[in-house]
Order: C-alpha cells, then structure tokens, then sequence
C-alpha cells in the first residue's frame, strides 16, 4: 500500500504550464514541481539508472511536459521527502496525521477518514493522495502544504479503490479491488474518463483482485492476485503482474509471479534496481509464497530469493535497502493468534540475519525506507503503545526510545514530497 | 406474598391508547398490582365503561414496582391498534438506547443505560434470546402484535430472569388470554407498508386457547440523504431512494393454559419467519441484492403449583431455535460472497422455588441449566473447510432473600452463580495463520448484588441497589465464527459494578390532577474487561479484554393524567459514559453511540364524546450528539430529533378503531454537526433512517 520512497522514477509527469490554470489540485501539483531537487542526493542516484532521466528533468521539474506522455524511456526525479503522512486508524475510525521526518513533531488528527484507507504521495508533484477503501470507496487529493482535503470524489461504491498512480494532472488510473476494472480518472475534477479491463484474468468469482500499481517510465505494473470470494479469499491458481501502458490505458502483457496473493503493490529497490514482489500464498500456510524480483528492463521474474518457510512467516511487506539487506513484515502463529515479527534478511542468499521486533498480535501495519535508504520507519499497532518507530538500516538497531504516537493506532505511511 | 393474584383492573376511556411510551404502564396492570398493597384505587378508577380486565397470574411475572431495582412496565397491548415497532417503543422508555438500521423490520439492538447491546439479556418470556451466550439481540425480529407487555429493567434485574446483564434486562411478555377475544387489524402506510393481524383465543374445554396470526410488509424504499462516501465533499451528496430495503414477516404463536390437577401447565410456540433485503450501506444505494432470511421459534412450557402453604414452585422448560440464511452472494454489501447458513439450538429448563416464611422473610431459590448448539454451514467450501459447531452448557443457580422487617421497607440480598462449559471442535482458520486445536473452557462466574426498597410515606419509595454482574464471552468471540472473528478461548467475562439510587412519587389525586408519577434516579457503574475486536490478521479481527469505563448519569420520568382528558409523559436521560481504557488513543474518550441527552415527551387527549371516543397525540423524541466511534470525531456523530403525530377514532359499540400517524412529521432526514457539515439521520453510521411516515390502521376487537 505503501510506496517505496527511493528517490528513482516511478512516476512521469510532464509539462508545467498546462496545471496552472487548474483548480486547487492542480495548483497543489504546479507548487510541488516547481521545487529544485538539483541538491539532493537522491537525485544523483537516479542518474546511475536506467530510467534514462536526465539532470535537467531531474532538476528542474518545470520541464516536465504532459506532452510527452509516450516518451516511455524519459523520466524525473522525485522531489525530496519533507515529512511522513501517516493513515492511522482503529477500524471504527480512520484519520491521518503528519510526522516531521525527524519524528520530532507530530500534527495529530488532520482530517478524519473511512476507517479502511491507504496513503500514497506522488513522488514527482508530490501529491498526496488517500485512498478509502471498500464503504467509502473514494479518493481524497490533499493539499500538500496543508494536508487538507482539497478534493474528494468516489471511484463507484462497493468498488474497494486500492492504489492511485497520477500520470498527468487530469489523468491518474485508480486500481480496485472489488471490479475487474482499473478506473481512469481526472483526479482534478473527479470525474470517471475511462477504464481499463482486466477481467480476462479474473478467476471464477469474476474478480481478478487488482491491488498494487507502480508507474514506471510510463508503463503500470499491477498486481492480480486471484482470490476467491467463495472460500475466504484463499488464492485461485496464478498471480500476475500486468503491464499497461500508462498514455493508452492499453493492457501489454503479463508475468506470472512463482507463489501467489501478491501483497502490496511491486516495491521499487534502488540498490537491487529491481521490483521487490511479495507473495503470501494462503495465510497460515508457509511453503507457497516467497518474495521475487522483477527487472522492469526485461519484466522478468526471478525464482524466490527467499521463501516463506525460511523466513518462518506469512509475508506482508518487503523492503530492500541494499542488495544484502531486506525487510520484511511477517505473520507467525502463537499465542492466542497471529503475531507479526519484522525481520530482516539477505536476498542474496536467501536467509534470515536477524529479528527487528517482534510484535504481540497482527500489529504491524507498514514498513518503508526513507529516501538515502537508512531508515526504516514501522507502522506499530500495538495497542498500549501504538505509533511509529524507526529503525537504523545500517545497524538495525531502533533509534526511537519509544513509538511515536500518532493518534490512532497507523495503518500505512507514505513520505511527503 | 404467596399468591396467585387475581385483579380485575378497569380502566376509563382516557387508557385506551398507549401510544406514548415511557410512563404508559403506570396507568397498566403493573402499578396497579403495586398499588393493591397500598390503594383502593379499583374503585375511583372504576367507570362503567369497562375497557379490558387484565387477570394478573404467575408470581414469577414480578411486577417491576416491586422490584428493589429500577424498572418498568411498557403495556404493548394497544400498539396492535397502529404500526409501531419495538425499537420505537423501547427507545422511547427512559435509559433505554435503541439503535436501528432504519426501516420496517430492520437490525436493531438495545442499550440500558450506556451498556453495550450484548451486555442486556432479553427474553421472550422466559426464554433467553441472545443466542451463543450472549450476543445482541435483534429487536427487528420481533411484532408487537403477539406482546402484552414489554418489562425493562435498568441495572439490575430480579432473579427469576436468571443472570443479569450489566445493563439490565428486557423482558417481552407475549399475550395472555384474558377473556374470549378476537381481533382483527389492517394497515397501510409511507414505503408501501402493510400488515394484517388476527387474534383469537377462548376455552376449548379446560384449555384456554390463544392464537395470533401477523404479516407485515414494507418496501423500505423510503427517501434519505446519501453522501456517497465522501464526507469532506458535500458537494456530490443527494437525496434518493433507499433500495433493497424490503422487508416481509409472519409471525404466528400459540398459547395454551390449562390446570392439571395442581398443577397450571402453559404451553406457548412463537414462530417467526422474515425475508429482507440488506441495503448496505447508504452509499451503496442501487447495487446491493443481499438478503437475510431469519426463521426463530420459540417454545416454552411452563408448569406451576403450590407446594405447601408457604411455597411455590415453577418448573419451565424452554426450546429455542434461530436460523439465519445470510446471502451476498455477489459479495456487495460484505468483503467476499457470501452464501452462509448459521443456526442455533437452545434448550433449557428451570425450577424455581419461592417461600415466604413469614411476613418478614421470604426467599427464591432457582436453579436452571441451558445446552446450545451453534454451527453455520458456508457454502462454495469444502466440507472439511466448514467450521465445527461450538458448544455450550450452562448451569445457573442462585438465591434471593427478601428481608422486609417492617412494611414499607425491603432489603433483597441476591446471590447469582454461572458455571459455563464451551466446547469448540478445532480447525483451520482460513485467511488466519493459526488453525486451532480442540478447545474447551470452563468458567464459574458469581454475581452479589442488594437492593433496598423503602416506602416512608404513601405513594413516595427510596430505592437503591448494588451489585457485580458479568457478561460472559459469546460463541463467537470465544471461538470465531471462521470469517472475520477469530476466537479467543482466553477471554474472561466483561464485568460491571452497579449502583443507583433514587425515588419513585406517586400521587393519585381527587381533583384536577388525576394520576401523578415521578421517577428520579441516579447511578453509575465501572465495566472492566471489555471485550474489544482488534485486527489479527490481513481480513480478520480478534476479540480481547482490552477496554474499561465508568458510566453514570440520571434518569427523570413524569406521568401526569389531568381531567381525565389530557395525560402527559416525558422522561430526560442524563448520560456520561467515559472511557477508562487507559490506552492513550482512547483514554477518556466519550463512549460511542451514547447521547449525552435524550429527551421524550408525549401529550395526548382524548375524550369520549357520545358513542365515539376520540384521541390524539404529539410526541417529541431527542437524542442529543453521540460520537459514532471509540475515537471521538466531530466529524462522525448522530443526532436525532423527532416529531410524531397521530388520531384516533374509536366506536366501542362496534369494536372498531381508525388510527393515523405521522411519525418524523418534519422529515428530517439530516442533521448539521458541530463543524456545520451536513450528516444523515442515523442511528448506526451508515444506515440511513426514514423521513416522513404516514400509517393508518383499522382494529376491530369483538365488543364484549
């Protein structure tokens, strides 16, 4: 739900001139671009990639041209993170709240939300957005100097939005998992453009489960689960990672991951250049999910770098800091019910090298890596002591004396740009 | 005390029409077998125009005045005259929170005074409904038509009900046969809503019959403010119809009574089938095709005799069956389709012994025990995927001494045990990481509790009670239900401490004011061990101890009747509900759904002119903000304000009766909150209650 905060590509967004004449969205997303990322490191890596971005798009987002859409080999550079937007909630009810990133001021309760809802900052314009989910079924656009809701409009009920990719400012595809169809939508007026069906690959109950989407270089990838909604949302034959293209909404192919019920939407690792795609199989059951990596070069998938019996949990989310360091968020039977550990492994060698922390109950929520990759900030549930805590990627080590409380318990977490 | 007691109770023209709730039952049955000890108000009330005679039988149906605790009678009898729902009337009773899904036939569940739903038992006389220990009981799937009375009690409850709830408990007392009688109603109303009713009952022999037969129907499709979702843009909100809201039930039941030597035998079958449609959420409007069928019978058998000159005994035996047929299929109103069959067994039986030794002491042993059953069959999994029925036995026993030194004054020492044993066959969870061993519990709960009932001067009574009460874990959260509850076999049971304190003043006058009652009172309680659902995995949630609170607050209820022509009823409930959880997020948080006011009054007249009897009355229903959530937000509150009217036309002569009402006359579909943003009226968050309603019956009773 989270996005991976690399500072690399995955998103484009073109041409200055034609948001300014918008409404607040849009000014919101002309303000954000026009910030000059010359300066920051993350933008130095993003020329070591493939994305084939150049200084001056990276440094000058002015540049960006929505005309250029098709232009699938040219990206830009994210802005740099300037907060944390933290989605928090007790599932009765929902809000969000805004972290400093050195987690020393909190802006507790900016709004309130449906109770069920993911974050997700544009990592170009820095827009952020909200997604609530199934009930609400909506999406909200936030000011980005304020936080507050500047927009709000459905994505059609019952249709459960999941992930948000903007792709110019009147155009952004939202994925949902409750139809087989991706929503276009004009995130400035909220108005429903187009769609793009996947029902080809639904399973028998209709639904192919669309979840997670990343844009990359102007192509999406989506995750497709397959979960059957007769039998508890256990997985139905294969999983897919679709590719779209982001200009013409048109379906190009598809890979087949190796486990099942992909978790998440695909994490961009910086270090390992590739897509982080987290598998979890059935819940309960460790010898069907594993965590691979997809090369957006070639959108090639490779065997399991680690398994989920190796790992001695269900997976949920996997961050990759370096090429010998991951994190992942695991569910492990005992007690009186399911506990989430976060550990950390090699994927170069498909072990596990240590437990971060070991959670009483399903109350880890989210984990993401901040821009230089050296923290590692954890959604932390825990009921006496919910909020969030970070953690040294060098040493593993926590840095936070205790959780920053947030408000409610946090659910998901998304850098602000 | 040791009595069968016998009352013939006339009552003038101005008693015919209950319809406003609250204060009703002080002109009933039950404050006069109060009064029997303390009035002759038989014959000043006595007129030649007889209504009905109520026969007041069965010891063990304690009157509420006579109780230590709070509590009171609301006389249903007269609601077949009109198309009121439970909800309706025990919202309007003082302390009382009803929250409803909006329409005919739809979920609700009651609250006592800041309790949660499944924290107050209810019973179908003596037939414990809150299936699987103790969930909420849903008061849509009850017709008036088939009660006499409802009994309420607020905070604690007498023996003879078995456990008590922290909150209390509601007692539906189905009709008794009091003479030959036949009636017969129809009504039609806003939503195309309709119903037939027909009663008749006399002696077949040394049996004493009676049968009632209802259906009612309502297309729900009532028009309601819809936000879409989005409630930071109001600028997509609408008014529309609600859909697939449709809601049909029948509802018949057969009483028997007849005296076997000693012995006086009921028998009584309560059969009640519903099919309806579950609109969703509000903004789901148009796309939901779920349905819930609900098929309940209950039947109990009551045996009662004299045993000795100072005792009585009361044997029941009870069966009780709840079916419920969920179908989402296309999975739009829930996460996932669902097509799912859960059922539940129930058999129980009780004895209970009553003594008075003297004029100064008396007791009430009884004893009781309960099996369940509880499975539920999913359709589209295999069957070892099905999950195995859970199982509970329970045994129940307890005292209760009633030391009345002199007259007026009672103190009632009651001692309440619980021993529970619960059984779960085990399985694999799906979507849940865990799959459960076989598991049992045994569990033993006690519960002390005293009350004083003090009588200094005629008409004006002290009360004042204390006690411990549990609510022990249901079946599902001991156990799960295998889709979004995992169980949890540790669980201990929610706890309450009690206490209140307060008067009651009545005044029978012989000038203008004809009937004066005044209720006032005072209490507070300390809930630990909550249970509370937190996430255990991606789809599933996990019942836990986790939560505390201390409510408190006060109740006022007023009953005046003037000039035999106008009587008035109102009450005010004053309620702080505090979270003590100590977590940091909700520590001191106001508890959800609990107005901090509610307010009702009812002012009706009525006057019998020549051969007709002609009534009318407006009432007013408040319910002050409640937050919808845990976590208090301004954003997410309820508010309800209403206003109800209605006539009434009568011609004893011929039996006949014309009502018509206007219930939410103003129609007030939303409300503003705090922040000056506009919200639906509703009860639970998202479910949209109805606007403007007319509903208009015709009754006919057999004349006498």
């Amino acid at each position: 739900m989270t996005r991976k905060q690399s500072g690399h590509v995955l998103s484009r967004q073109r041409t200055m001139h034609l948001w300014l004449p918008m409404t607040i969205l849009t000014c919101s997303l002309a303000l954000a671009s026009c910030d000059d990322n010359e300066n920051d490191p993350v933008d130095t890596a993003t020329d070591d990639t493939a994305t084939g971005s150049d200084s001056a798009t990276g440094s000058d987002s002015t540049e960006i041209d929505t005309n250029s859409d098709t232009d699938s080999n040219t990206g830009v550079v994210a802005k740099p993170a300037t907060g944390v937007l933290v989605i928090t909630t007790d599932y009765q009810t929902g809000a969000y709240s805004t972290v400093s990133l050195n987690g020393a001021t909190v802006r507790k309760d900016v709004d309130f939300i449906h109770s069920d809802a993911v974050c997700h900052v544009d990592n170009v314009t820095g827009t952020p957005f909200i997604l609530q989910r199934l009930g609400a079924d909506a999406v909200d656009v936030l000011n980005p100097t304020n936080f507050a809701i500047a927009k709000e409009f459905s994505v059609e009920p019952s249709s459960n939005p999941h992930d948000i990719e903007l792709i110019t400012a009147d155009k952004a595809y939202v994925t949902r998992f409750g139809t087989p169809l991706i929503l276009i939508v004009n995130p400035t007026t909220g108005a429903h453009t187009g769609t793009v069906d996947l029902s080809a690959l639904a399973d028998a109950d209709g639904i192919p489960e669309i979840s997670g989407m990343v844009n990359m270089k102007g192509k999406l990838y989506v995750t497709v689960s397959r979960l059957n909604r007769d039998n508890g949302w256990e997985p139905v034959g294969d999983s897919y990672i679709v590719f779209i293209d982001a200009a013409t909404g048109k379906v190009e192919g598809n890979v087949k991951v190796q486990g099942t019920n992909i978790v998440g939407q695909p994490e961009w690792s910086e270090a390992l250049n590739k897509f982080v795609i987290s598998q979890v199989g059935s819940y309960g059951t460790l010898n069907d999910g594993g965590v691979q990596l997809l090369d957006p070069a070639t959108n090639t998938l490779g065997a399991f770098v680690i398994t989920e019996a190796t790992l001695g949990g269900s997976l949920n989310k996997v961050v990759c800091a370096t090429e010998t360091k991951c994190f992942a968020i695991i569910g492990v039977a005992g007690g009186s019910g399911s506990n989430t550990h976060l550990v950390e492994f090699n994927p170069q060698i498909g072990t596990v090298t240590g437990t971060l922390a070991a959670g009483a109950g399903w109350v880890y929520g989210d984990i993401v890596l901040n821009d230089d990759n050296t923290e590692l900030w954890l959604a932390d549930r825990t009921a006496a002591a919910s909020g969030l805590r970070i953690f040294n990627v060098a040493t593993s080590e926590e840095k936070t004396t205790a959780p920053i409380n947030v408000g409610l318990p946090p659910s998901d977490i998304c850098f602000t740009r | 005390m040791q009595r069968l007691i016998q009352i013939s109770i006339t009552l003038t023209a101005w008693s015919m029409f209950p319809i406003c709730a609250s204060a009703i039952e002080y002109n009933g049955a039950d404050v006069l077998a109060d009064d029997v000890d303390n009035w002759d108000i038989f014959s000043e009330f006595a007129e030649e125009d007889l209504v009905f005679e109520t026969k007041v039988k069965d010891f063990q149906i304690r009157q509420t005045d006579e109780v230590t605790g709070f509590a009171e009678t609301i006389d249903v009898t007269e609601e077949s005259k009109g198309v009121t729902e439970l909800s309706e009337v025990l919202s309007n009773s003082v302390g009382v929170q009803v929250r409803s899904m909006g329409g005919l036939g739809s979920y609700g569940a009651a609250s006592i005074r800041g309790s949660t739903p499944n924290q107050v038992p209810v019973f179908l006389d003596n037939v414990q409904l809150n299936t699987g220990g103790f969930s909420a009981v849903n008061l849509g799937d009850f017709s008036l038509d088939v009660l006499d009375s409802i009994e309420v009690y607020r905070g604690s409850a007498p023996l003879s009900l078995g456990t008590g709830g922290i909150g209390g408990a509601i007692v539906l007392r189905t009709r008794v046969l009091k003479e030959p009688v036949m009636e017969a109603a129809g009504s039609y109303g806003s939503w195309n809503t309709w119903r037939g009713f027909g009663l008749w009952g006399d002696s077949v022999g040394k049996t004493d019959v009676l049968a009632i037969a209802s259906v009612q129907h309502s297309d729900g499709d009532f028009w309601y403010f819809n936000q879409q979702g989005t409630f930071s843009n109001p600028d997509d909100d609408v008014f529309q119809y609600r859909t697939n809201n449709d809601h049909t039930a029948y509802s018949t039941m057969l009483k028997l009574r007849r005296d076997v030597d000693h012995w006086n035998v009921t028998a009584m079958d309560h059969f009640y089938h519903s099919d309806m449609g579950l609109a969703g959420l509000d903004s789901f409007a148009g796309r939901s095709n779920a349905r819930m069928v609900t098929i309940r019978n209950s039947a109990h058998f009551q045996f009662e005799r004299p045993a000795g000159k100072k005792s009585e005994i009361d044997l029941g035996l009870s069966y009780l069956l709840l079916w419920e047929l969920f179908d989402d299929r296309d999975g739009l109103i829930g996460t996932g389709h669902q097509d799912h069959k859960y059922r539940t067994d129930g058999i129980g039986g009780s004895a209970l012994l009553k003594t008075e030794y003297s004029d100064m002491h008396s007791t009430v042993f009884r004893i009781a025990s309960r099996f369940e059953r509880y499975g539920e069959f999913r359709k589209g999994r295999s069957q070892e995927d099905q999950q195995s029925p859970t199982y509970r036995v329970k045994a129940e026993m307890g005292g209760e001494y009633d030391f009345h030194p002199w007259s007026p004054f009672h103190i009632v020492p009651t001692l309440r045990g619980e021993l529970l044993y619960s059984y779960f066959g085990g399985g694999r969870i799906t979507s849940y990481v865990d799959e459960f061993e076989a598991t049992d519990k045994t569990d033993f709960y006690f519960s002390p509790s005293i009350g004083v009932r003090y009588e200094p001067v005629k008409g004006l009574q002290w009360r004042a009670n204390g006690g411990r009460y549990v609510r022990t874990p249901d079946l599902t959260e001991l156990f799960g239900d295998r889709g979004a509850v995992i169980g949890n076999p540790k669980l201990v049971a929610e706890s309450g401490y009690n206490m209140d304190v307060g008067v009651t003043w009545k005044h029978k006058g012989k000038s203008a004011i004809d009937f004066f009652r005044l209720d006032a009172a005072w209490f507070v309680s300390w809930v630990d061990d909550l249970i509370s659902l937190e996430q255990n995995s991606q789809s599933t949630s996990h019942p836990v101890n986790v939560g505390k609170a201390k409510i408190q607050g006060a109740e006022f209820a007023l009953n005046v009747t003037m000039l035999e022509l106008i009587t008035l009823t109102g009450n005010y409930t004053l309620f702080q509900g505090v979270d003590k959880t100590g977590l940091p997020q909700y520590d001191g948080e106001k508890l959800p759904v609990r107005p901090t006011h509610e307010l009702y009054g009812c002012i009706k007249l009525e006057k019998k002119l020549g051969p007709i009897v002609l009534g009318g009355w407006f009432d007013s229903d408040y319910a002050g903000k409640a937050y919808l959530g845990r976590y208090n937000s301004e954003k997410y509150v309820s508010k309800h304000y209403y206003l109800g009217l209605g006539s009434r036309v009568a011609y004893p002569r011929s039996g006949l009766t014309f009502t018509f009402e206007i219930k939410n006359i103003l129609d007030k579909l939303r409300f503003k909150n705090d922040d000056g943003d506009w919200r639906a009226m509703t009860d639970y968050g998202r479910y949209p209650l109805p606007g403007r309603t007319l509903m208009a019956t015709l009754h006919w009773k057999l004349p006498q």
